[in-house]
């Protein structure tokens, strides 16, 4: 009796055991429509960035207000990774129907700007060359795994909405919806907020109320694992001041094209209206700071809103009076006009000695000082490689009260 | 059967009687109470709705079922195992005409029902407190899937309360089980966070497995996929446990 029993548990045990692993394993062979769709996802980053010579991307949206169009761009990218060049050609309609066009060019050497609005060409030339990729992998970027990790969390056990129909040429369709009772409400109540706090000038300022009444998408990825298109959709639901309810819906259209078959070419500009620049180099931090050169005094000035006007209180000085690579030393100080005591409550008067601030990059310099009424004063310089302006950054800019600048300007005397 | 019948009222009724089911039932409606009372304060701060009245209680259900269902389920299977033994109030049960397979049993159903009560009290107020206190949303199918939804997270909590009642046969001190139910817990969360691609492996990733429930295009595999594994999850756990149970000399 007691062996039958021994048995009959291990055999109870082992079943177990078996089902669990068995279940594991089918698991993990099975991926979800949503791995499904992120494997796309990054296939198709990492065949853009690798794969093909050439695409053309476009993305577009439009805002709908009750079923009412009130916003709706087209973005057209075209990218050339032989070249290293892209061409992006934008266009936006507004509420009232007004529509701008704006084109923005881009090589190592060259970029080209123009918009309907105005009628010249700015053209940017890089000499020598910048560093310029024409197209990133947005998966391989820093962080992206553990942004990756974050949003599976969140996912969980909503992996299974997603849903993919599969072709028979091996080509996939992926779908998925959630309505109000299937978003979490966690994610519901922080999209919610987001839209209210980003949302779009031309929608009417919905203020009570709001929550995300349906999240939507589809996906169609090619047999070669190319996602060509990709739709969203979110629907805001929410009343206005006047307790008016507004169904706002927001669509998004990604799609690629043209793969190895799109041409970018440079905007021609002859006869066009032309202002041109040269820039050094695009990337600043080739440029190097030579602190020596920001020796003497800087000033702006402290304006205060009085009368329902601007009026100069008084002027900041900063007075830097050695400087090299690895430190700063130098004075600063706030001067009242007369009549204008009142706003000095947080007047500020003190030596410091700055060291190199490795984390800031070049040019910035931190500081740790005691003031004149023996407060504690910590904060950076930075000093302006392009331009003769030095920036000077309190920590705890809440105590420097509201209306202080940080750009001082030299003073040439 | 009716041996069985008999130590199961014994045990629920033993759990009743206890100042921990009193305390399960007010942290439930704390939760109820908290969890609008911060909706309406969104609702009147930020302007949000928060939920309707259809999502209150899923709102509470996700809550709870990550958080005080599980500690529950921790409460009731230590006060069966480790605190009977450490009473030696266990030893009365178990000189009775009846075997420990059955008064194991017993007490496993005691806690799932127990489990079972928790839920549909948190069903039945986070449905009053839904309709009460937000805009009408509520639909039968919305009712149905509500039902649904919290009558399915049963299975994981029940699987949740056999992996306890195995620690309780392993380690003999209530409060060294559970600060180890915990600490499990805890640990099984954090992997699942880490390891994202392989978290719905793990005994905790199915609390909330009331989601696939909810989907508009049922997700047949991965709903049979889940209840295999807690099944296979839940006989290991109840066959270990029990033979643990079996072997222990009072």
């Amino acid at each position: 009796m007691k062996f039958k029993k021994k048995t009959a548990l291990l055999l109870s045990f082992t079943m177990g055991a078996l089902l669990v692993a068995t279940t594991a394993l089918a698991d993990m062979t099975h991926k979800s429509g949503y791995d499904q769709l992120k494997g796309a996802l990054k296939g198709t980053a990492a065949q853009c960035n690798g794969k093909f010579d050439n695409f053309t991307m476009d993305i577009s949206y439009v805002i709908k207000d009750n079923g009412k169009t009130v916003s709706s761009s087209d973005t057209v990218q075209k990218i050339d990774r032989k070249d290293n060049a892209s061409l992006s050609q934008t266009e936006l309609v507004t509420q009232d129907g007004g529509r701008q066009a704006s084109e923005h060019y881009a090589d190592p050497q060259t970029m080209i700007d123009h918009s309907s609005q105005v009628s010249a060409y700015f053209v940017t030339h890089f000499d020598p060359a910048r560093k310029f990729d024409v197209f990133s992998d947005p998966f391989q970027a820093k962080g992206a795994g553990d942004v990756e990790r974050i949003v599976d969390a969140v996912v969980g056990n909503l992996k299974d909405y997603v849903v993919v129909k599969e072709n028979p040429d091996g080509s996939k369709e992926f779908s998925g919806s959630l309505n109000e009772t299937q978003i979490p409400p966690l994610i519901n109540a922080l999209v919610s907020f987001q839209a209210k706090q980003g949302i779009v000038h031309s929608l009417p300022q919905l203020t009570q109320d709001i929550f995300v009444k349906e999240i939507k998408g589809n996906a169609q990825v090619n047999r070669d694992g190319v996602m060509q298109s990709l739709l969203g959709t979110l629907v805001l639901s929410g009343k206005d001041a006047q307790g008016q309810v507004h169904v706002i819906s927001l669509e998004v259209l990604a799609k690629l094209s043209g793969i190895n078959a799109t041409q970018v070419v440079k905007p021609d500009l002859s006869g066009k209206k032309v202002q041109e620049n040269t820039v050094a180099s695009a990337t600043y931090k080739q440029q190097t700071v030579d602190p020596k050169m920001f020796v003497g005094e800087f000033k702006n000035d402290i304006v205060v809103q009085k009368g329902g006007k601007f009026v100069k209180a008084g002027v900041r000085t900063l007075n830097i009076t050695q400087a090299d690579q690895q430190t700063v030393s130098g004075q600063y100080k706030e001067e009242y006009k007369p009549g204008f005591e009142s706003y000095a409550t947080h007047k500020l008067d003190f030596q410091f000695k700055a060291e190199l601030s490795p984390q800031g990059g070049q040019g910035a310099f931190k500081f740790n000082a005691v003031g004149a009424n023996g407060n504690q004063i910590s904060g950076q310089l930075y000093f302006d490689p392009r331009l003769d302006k030095i920036n000077l950054v309190f920590n705890g800019m809440g105590r420097m009260g509201q209306g202080y600048d940080s750009t001082f300007d030299p003073v040439f005397h | 059967m009716a041996v069985f019948k008999t130590a199961l009222i014994n045990e629920v009724e033993k759990l009743s009687k206890k100042k921990k089911a009193w305390v399960a039932v007010i942290l439930s409606l704390a939760v109820i109470v908290v969890g609008q009372l911060v909706i309406l304060a969104v609702r009147s701060g930020f302007g949000l709705r928060g939920v309707g009245s259809g999502e209150f209680p899923l709102l509470v259900l996700s809550l709870v079922v990550n958080t005080i269902l599980p500690l529950f389920a921790a409460l009731v299977a230590i006060d069966s195992f480790s605190g009977e033994s450490a009473q030696n109030t266990l030893r009365i049960t178990l000189t009775r005409p009846v075997s420990r397979f059955k008064v194991f049993t017993a007490k496993i159903g005691a806690i799932a029902l127990f489990l079972l009560g928790a839920l549909v009290l948190l069903f039945v107020f986070s449905v009053l407190a839904g309709l009460l206190f937000n805009a009408s949303s509520l639909t039968w199918s919305d009712f149905f899937r509500l039902v649904l939804s919290f009558l399915v997270s049963l299975l994981p909590l029940v699987v949740l309360a056999l992996g306890i009642v195995l620690l309780t046969n392993v380690a003999r001190s209530g409060i060294t089980v559970f600060f180890l139910a915990i600490l499990a817990f805890l640990l099984l969360k954090v992997l699942g966070l880490v390891f994202s691609g392989y978290a719905d492996l793990l005994p905790t990733a199915q609390l909330d497995w009331y989601n696939l429930w909810l989907a508009d295009v049922f997700p047949v595999a991965a709903v049979v996929r889940q209840f295999l594994l807690m099944l296979g999850y839940g006989v290991m756990f109840f066959v270990a446990g029990f033979y643990l149970f079996d072997q222990k000399e009072l």
